[in-house]
């Protein structure tokens, strides 16, 4: 896994969300352990898709409920850090 | 075993849709002021066979607290059995109602808050206060694009029907299984209408309802600030032999967070919802138990108080 990578998706995860670094473990749910809104989930999908310049299907968002399912989704697209 | 079930469960939404088709065609056969006064009947019937009484009266209890005694209680009651028996059978006739000129039924007031709003978008956020379906005819009379976003009934050949009803006003709907990027999309270019009131499935937020820590929605609020558009109150309620339909700019005080300014202008729109049912505690919608989430609450309790 590029690390690189990592911090910047937990940054971005973290900052958009409005949660601690602490509070956002690999495998922590955004929904059932964060009480985070699927709007919510809505809005980090465009700042993922704008950042790296990918797009998210409609369908592959239903699968992205923490930090592990995102960095599985962006390594599986060969999608790199951003320098 | 499972497959009988579903067979079964199909059964019963087919014979559901095929009874309320047959009560849609018969209210269009009978005098609208008939079709109201079967709607009152209902309400009372169900209120004589004490279908929920415990759940409303414990909810007004609960609300009121010491304000209105026993006897006042039960009026209330009854008359939002009433009033919420009419306003169904009225769902049945609205499109035939809608037909008849606005003024001539309908009082607008802060209808210029809505049509001088500064984005395109908005969020219009109503309660189940009132007759809240007449939004899906109301709204596209006065030229504006709108998008209701409705609860799905499990029976899908209801929802469909009554999807088409409101799709004939000229409202689009989008229910709860929808794609919601569209409809956060939609807000940022058009109105979306919600009735946020209830008690969300997922990711609550506590705001305080009636003096009570109560679970709320965050989506019409993320919504509205997120795609930086106004957040708007509306109502409809039965006013004498018409009705009012109240629209107000929901206004509060933007916090450092994100977070925290969800909270506020949830409880902002509540706090308006609320002064409007202290108004006109008949005319909302009691029978659902809007605190089984709330520490305090216990409707298990019920019996002992009625």
């Amino acid at each position: 896994m590029d690390d690189r990578l990592y911090q910047q998706a937990k940054q971005l995860i973290c900052e958009t969300l409005e949660v601690g670094a602490e509070e956002l473990q690999d495998a922590t749910h955004f929904v059932d352990d964060l009480g985070i809104d699927s709007i919510l989930i809505i809005e980090l999908k465009t700042l993922f898709e704008e950042k790296y310049d990918i797009a998210i299907d409609k369908e592959d968002l239903k699968d992205l409920n923490s930090l592990n399912d995102i960095m599985t989704y962006l390594t599986e697209r060969n999608v790199p850090a951003l320098v | 075993m499972r497959i009988s079930k579903s067979v079964s469960l199909q059964t019963q939404f087919r014979i559901e849709q095929a009874l309320f088709k047959g009560l849609f065609f018969f209210c269009r056969s009978i005098p609208a002021s008939w079709v109201l006064g079967v709607g009152k009947g209902i309400g009372t019937l169900a209120w004589k066979l004490k279908a929920r009484r415990k759940v409303v009266l414990k909810n007004l209890s609960l609300a009121f607290k010491e304000k209105y005694g026993k006897k006042e209680t039960a009026e209330i009651a009854l008359k939002c059995y009433q009033h919420f028996g009419r306003e169904m059978m009225r769902v049945l006739i609205l499109d035939q109602e809608a037909k008849k000129p606005m003024e001539s039924w309908i009082d607008i007031e802060g209808l210029d808050l809505l049509q001088n709003r500064e984005q395109k978008g908005g969020i219009l956020v109503g309660g189940h206060i009132g007759c809240w379906e007449i939004a899906n005819f109301v709204l596209p009379k006065l030229g504006e694009e709108v998008t209701v976003f409705t609860g799905t009934h499990a029976n899908k050949l209801a929802d469909k029907w009554l999807n088409e009803i409101r799709s004939k006003a000229g409202t689009i709907t989008a229910g709860a299984g929808d794609d919601r990027t569209e409809l956060f999309a939609t807000a940022k270019k058009s109105l979306v209408a919600i009735v946020g009131d209830q008690s969300p499935p997922k990711a609550p937020i506590m705001i305080s309802f009636f003096d009570r820590p109560t679970d709320a929605a965050q989506g019409p609020a993320l919504l509205s600030l997120l795609n930086k558009v106004d957040f708007f109150y509306f109502s409809c309620l039965k006013n004498g032999d018409r009705m009012k339909v109240r629209i107000q700019k929901v206004e509060f005080e933007k916090a450092e967070t994100r977070k925290e300014s969800v909270k506020r202008l949830t409880q902002a729109y509540f706090a308006v919802l609320e002064g409007e049912i202290r108004k006109h505690p008949e005319q909302y919608f009691w029978m659902h138990k809007r605190w089984k989430h709330s520490p305090d609450v216990n409707y298990g309790e019920m019996d002992a108080l009625f």
